[in-house]
């Protein structure tokens, strides 16, 4: 073996460096043994111990290159190579070098003080402690994961309320901010409407809706499902409106939920009617005896709840207009129920979206309409079985029972699908209510499996001189990766009737119902 | 002549009356060695100040503003540096809290760092060689010699622009001080004059960070960790240590082992007190 050394004086080298260095000369033909340090006594020591540098002579503050390998060429280009690679400037100061993701939330907060937001999406059992991380290092946290325990998510927004932080989250998949959408969210252009949803989709046809009118929104604020129970008490949607009171950007704040705990909503309507900003409420199936007073306007469906907000934004009254079905969609409707078999009575809805399929039941339930769902609304009765519809099914296949194990059906929509063809071969069936969200982590692809669904249904009922009624809700706008016209029109093009928000399309399908019923009485 | 404004300081940076020069430069960091007192480290805005740091605007300035040899002088708050000049007077002052308060039942976690950061504590340990262990043996026999033995042995050994040896020492002198109410205090006390008898043996850049360690004075990262240990909440510790780590080739998690093997110290007198 052959050793030699060099000493480079008073040259310094980064620690990372050095180790790179070291690495690349050992992996040099011939080279058995390479080492670049500091030439302190104590590193000589241990290289003359070593064999690798006799008669080593230099100060702590000069950097010693020592190899050994097989002859003198080797060691003295093993050298030469050292000179060269201590010569170079840093591989991250080169142009066009690929900067590494941080592996945690502390390292990219180090390498950008700036940032205060973290986006979290782990299983569940680590999220909150993952958030916990964020919220100290000052940042605001929105959670996409689930299943994080209720002690978990109140002490997450406790500790990020007394900074002055948010939790969206967790179970939050919607949010826009600053005009960036995260999670499951629209392209929507910025304008004066500030939204704080409890709901995912809930707060994505609110927030579509507002941009396919003609205006723009602020902020959306997530604030995850369980925000507004009594365990966690509206943490994060007071936050949220408080914030929104302050931005000047906002001038209408419309807040999406499903029904809070009663003295939740009392907290927030309280907070709402003390603001200065004018507040849309939409509560999903609260009880009309706690309508909101002082000022806030309480709309009757999601897509209401936007309508009511641009009216506001523009400076004109915001009316709660009854939905009108007109004179082209009931003729249609009307067409489909001649064309029923006697049999056929029953609606399946089959959602991707929770808040549609719980805006759905609603809408049901006021036409007088029960349903069966995995996740019922106060009223309707939980399928014992939830691979097997009844009667008026509407089912919710986002939610925990469908999802364990694949992807959400607004990401894959295959299952879906799947549950449609069934659906679509009951012969009592007569309605398939539908959802399709488009936007930013939806599929980029969402009606094709549709549309082949819907084609065969149709001409599987035709051959059994049946006629389903495919009502298909397009919840996006038509700035969305998925060319909204496009969806559309394709599937219009398989026989369906494709309706501008949830709540029409729900209102549809309970027409067709009601009709089908009392023909069925009068026969 | 380029200009910018530092936006914050290290509570022990000199400026007014500073003479030196430009003793080494980084792609993150610059090094500049001052005539008759600690060097000062220019590096961006941060949470990883040092006692002795200048975090410009921006940083890295032009490659050509600032080289090794610069001249460096200080005068009215401003700093000239080659070709750069740097306004200091409305940067912020970092500076650490005092040393905590100790609650009676949130000290040592080393074992909880140690399950974390298992493997990068194993590597620091075979990097040191077993001599830490040593050290740590004979400050909790409060065997002066072997001390002065241990820390000679650890020294400026190891690889790094800062040894091993020495980060090892800085993690172990800054969590016996920061937590000298709890039990670190007299194992800082035999440890402080033993490196300060060795600080000839280090390079001038490490022996600038193990001489401030010696007086008490330590990086952000550390003071960070130090204080979160205090606290006794893990999330607090995980994020504090994951930021130590994260600090160089080798250095966090050497420095880390240091205090690992101070918090062992610590745990080992509090349990001779309670025994007693």
């Amino acid at each position: 073996m052959t050793t030699a050394h060099r000493v480079v004086a008073n040259a310094y080298k980064d620690s990372v460096a050095l180790l790179a260095i070291s690495s690349k000369l050992l992996a040099l033909d011939g080279i058995t043994a390479a080492s670049v340090v500091m030439a302190t006594p104590t590193n000589v020591e241990n290289l003359v111990d070593a064999g690798l540098a006799d008669g080593l002579r230099a100060s702590p503050s000069d950097l010693v290159v020592a190899v050994a390998g097989d002859g003198d060429a080797a060691c003295e280009a093993a050298l030469a190579a050292a000179g060269e690679l201590l010569a170079e400037r840093p591989a991250d100061d080169r142009e066009g070098a690929a900067e590494q993701p941080p592996p945690s939330i502390a390292l990219a907060a180090m390498r950008d003080p700036s940032l205060n937001l973290a986006l979290v999406s782990v299983p569940g059992d680590y999220a909150a402690a993952e958030a916990l991380k964020a919220v100290k290092l000052g940042m605001s946290v929105m959670i996409f994961s689930d299943n994080v325990p209720v002690a978990q998510e109140l002490e997450i927004k406790r500790a990020a309320d007394e900074r002055d932080l948010i939790v969206m989250g967790p179970d939050c998949g919607t949010a826009i901010v600053n005009g960036i959408p995260l999670g499951f969210a629209n392209v929507v252009r910025r304008g004066p409407i500030g939204v704080v949803g409890a709901s995912g989709t809930g707060t994505q046809e609110v927030t579509a809706r507002i941009h396919e009118l003609g205006s723009g929104v602020s902020q959306a604020i997530g604030t995850g499902g369980h925000d507004l129970t009594e365990a966690i008490g509206a943490i994060s949607m007071l936050r949220g409106m408080r914030w929104l009171e302050d931005d000047p950007d906002t001038t209408v704040v419309v807040l999406v939920s499903k029904p809070p705990h009663p003295s939740v909503a009392a907290r927030v309507l309280a907070q709402a009617a003390r603001m200065a900003t004018p507040v849309v409420s939409i509560f999903l199936g609260a009880d009309p005896g706690d309508a909101p007073a002082g000022g806030i306007l309480a709309a009757g469906s999601l897509a209401q709840a936007a309508d009511m907000a641009v009216a506001l934004a523009e400076g004109r009254p915001a009316e709660r207009v009854a939905l009108d079905m007109g004179d082209e969609a009931r003729t249609r409707l009307d067409d489909i129920v001649r064309g029923t078999a006697p049999e056929q009575r029953f609606v399946r809805g089959i959602f991707s979206g929770g808040t549609f399929c719980f805006e759905a039941q609603l809408v049901l339930r006021a036409g007088g309409l029960g349903a069966w769902s995995n996740t019922p609304v106060a009223g309707n009765s939980t399928l014992a079985d939830i691979a097997a519809s009844e009667e008026h099914t509407i089912l919710d296949m986002g939610d925990d029972a469908f999802t364990q194990g694949r992807p959400h059906p607004m990401i894959d929509p295959g299952p879906r699908d799947e549950r449609l063809a069934l659906e679509a071969a009951d012969p009592a069936v007569a309605v398939l209510l539908v959802d399709v969200v488009l936007g930013y982590g939806s599929t980029l692809d969402p009606v094709s499996g549709l549309v082949a669904v819907l084609e065969r249904a149709r001409s599987a009922a035709s051959d059994e001189g049946r006629r389903l009624a495919a009502i298909v809700h397009v919840c996006g706008t038509s700035a969305d990766p998925q060319d909204r016209a496009g969806v559309i029109a394709r599937l219009r093009g398989a026989g369906a009737l494709v309706a501008v928000t949830n709540a029409e399309a729900a209102s549809w399908a309970a027409y067709v119902a009601t009709e089908l019923a009392a023909r069925g009485a009068v026969a | 002549m380029a200009t910018d404004t530092v936006v914050s300081r290290g509570y022990l940076a000199p400026v007014d009356g500073v003479r030196g020069r430009v003793r080494a430069t980084f792609d993150r960091c610059a090094y500049v060695a001052v005539d008759g007192g600690p060097a000062l480290v220019l590096h961006a805005d941060g949470r990883d100040h040092t006692p002795t740091s200048l975090c410009p605007a921006t940083w890295p300035p032009a490659s050509s503003a600032v080289a090794v040899g610069d001249a460096v002088c200080g005068r009215a708050g401003h700093l000239k540096v080659g070709d750069l000049v740097l306004d200091v007077r409305g940067a912020r002052v970092w500076r650490p809290a005092g040393s905590p308060v100790v609650s009676t039942t949130t000290v040592s976690d080393e074992q909880g760092i140690g399950a974390v950061h298992y493997l990068a504590l194993r590597a620091a340990n075979r990097r040191t060689g077993g001599l830490v262990f040593a050290l740590e043996r004979a400050l909790a026999a409060r065997d002066a010699e072997r001390v002065t033995d241990g820390v000679a042995s650890l020294v400026g050994r190891g690889p790094g622009l800062t040894p091993s040896g020495d980060d090892v020492l800085v993690g172990m002198l800054a969590v016996l001080h920061r937590l000298g109410s709890a039990g670190g205090g007299s194992h800082a006390q035999l440890l402080r004059p033993a490196a300060a008898a060795h600080l000839d043996r280090t390079g001038d850049i490490s022996a600038h960070y193990l001489g401030l360690a010696v007086a008490g004075h330590f990086g952000e990262r550390l003071v960070a960790l130090c204080d979160a240990l205090s606290g006794g909440d893990r999330v607090d510790v995980t994020v504090a240590a994951a930021a130590v780590v994260a600090t160089g080739a080798t250095s966090g998690t050497d420095a880390l082992l240091g205090v690992v093997s101070g918090l062992r110290l610590i745990a080992a007198t509090r349990a001779a007190g309670i025994a007693a």
